[in-house]
């Protein structure tokens, strides 16, 4: 594994580790009305906006998926 | 601009309906439909923080991972409506594999593409920065471009050294033929002496990146967009011309 970067290593791994822990586990990619988002599950029905990972600068003017914004599982 | 485009996303659905079904049913709380944009024909690439290859980093790194981005390259090159091709750096490195991955399949790109460099690209965003077809950089935005070396678990034989060297050539040689800078230049940069305060390199501010030959032009998100909106444009003539020479 090489790093090219000006980030410390100490500060990129500060428990001494390398690298082996999960970082984003709990955070999966969806879809939201065709617009790829990055989610975090904070509830069984409900999923937090982390990021949305469309390239299309449109999608990113969509209020309903900005960071932050909560969505729910529908099942009914 | 397509009028009638549709705001289809680029990776889209096809091939995992299920998945699709599935979080189609996501509905944000007490919210109504926000009627359709319009698709752009200008794609935007974000790339911040670490770039993230084989190796998950620890949660308190930002990164932008390679696994994202590659198949958004793939799907920017393969939709017709989608004619150039955006990238915004604000990097502090990561990943040489990752990095020069990246940086190949932007190089490698039929469409138009123009980078600009935000606050930083520095070590492996040095490469990402050239290789798009232009690129700019903000004045106030710095690159700093130092050896590459290995952190971690380092066994002191001729081999580790080597294979280091290796790393360092590739990515000298991407940079330096996709970019206007000479190999001389560059290994000087990278090898200069009490310009940084842990490290050999340098750090290269807006204009003298310019000056050196790594980057085209001094500027910001408009200067951006009106060079790729040209270079499109030429593009569109180019395609015309070739479709009129093969009816004649």
């Amino acid at each position: 594994m090489t790093w090219y970067t000006l980030m410390p290593h100490e500060l990129m791994f500060p428990d001494g580790q390398n690298g082996q822990s999960a970082q984003n586990s709990v955070q999966t990619q969806m879809l939201y009305k065709n617009i790829p988002v990055l989610v975090e599950q904070i509830s069984p029905l409900e999923y937090k906006v982390v990021r949305v990972m469309s390239t299309d600068p449109a999608h990113f003017m969509n209020d309903d998926c900005c960071p932050g914004q909560i969505l729910r599982a529908d099942h009914s | 601009m397509n009028q009638d485009q549709e705001p289809k996303q680029p990776n889209g659905p096809e091939g995992n309906s299920e998945q699709s079904s599935l979080v189609s049913k996501l509905q944000s709380l007490g919210q109504t439909n926000v009627p359709q944009m319009e698709g752009s024909s200008i794609h935007c690439l974000t790339i911040v923080g670490q770039i993230e290859g084989h190796v998950q980093l620890p949660p308190n790194n930002k990164t932008t991972k390679y696994e994202h981005l590659i198949p958004q390259l793939v799907a920017i090159e393969q939709n017709p409506k989608i004619e150039g091709l955006l990238i915004i750096l604000n990097t502090v490195g990561g990943d040489v594999e990752a990095g020069l991955a990246i940086s190949e399949m932007i190089a490698s790109l039929s469409k138009p593409s123009v980078s600009l460099v935000l606050g930083g690209g520095h070590s492996i965003g040095v490469p990402i920065a050239v290789s798009a077809n232009y690129s700019f950089i903000a004045e106030t935005a710095t690159m700093t471009i130092h050896p590459v070396r290995l952190t971690g678990l380092v066994i002191g034989v001729p081999q580790t050294f080597e294979y280091l060297d290796k790393m360092q050539e590739r990515v000298i040689n991407f940079v330096t033929s996709h970019s206007g800078i000479t190999e001389e230049k560059f290994k000087e940069l990278m090898f200069s002496k009490g310009n940084l305060t842990r490290d050999i390199g340098t750090n290269v501010i807006g204009k003298d990146a310019v000056s050196d030959g790594l980057i085209n032009e001094v500027g910001g998100v408009g200067q951006a967009i009106a060079k790729l909106n040209e270079m499109m444009e030429q593009n569109r003539l180019k395609k015309t011309n070739d479709g009129l020479e093969v009816i004649q």
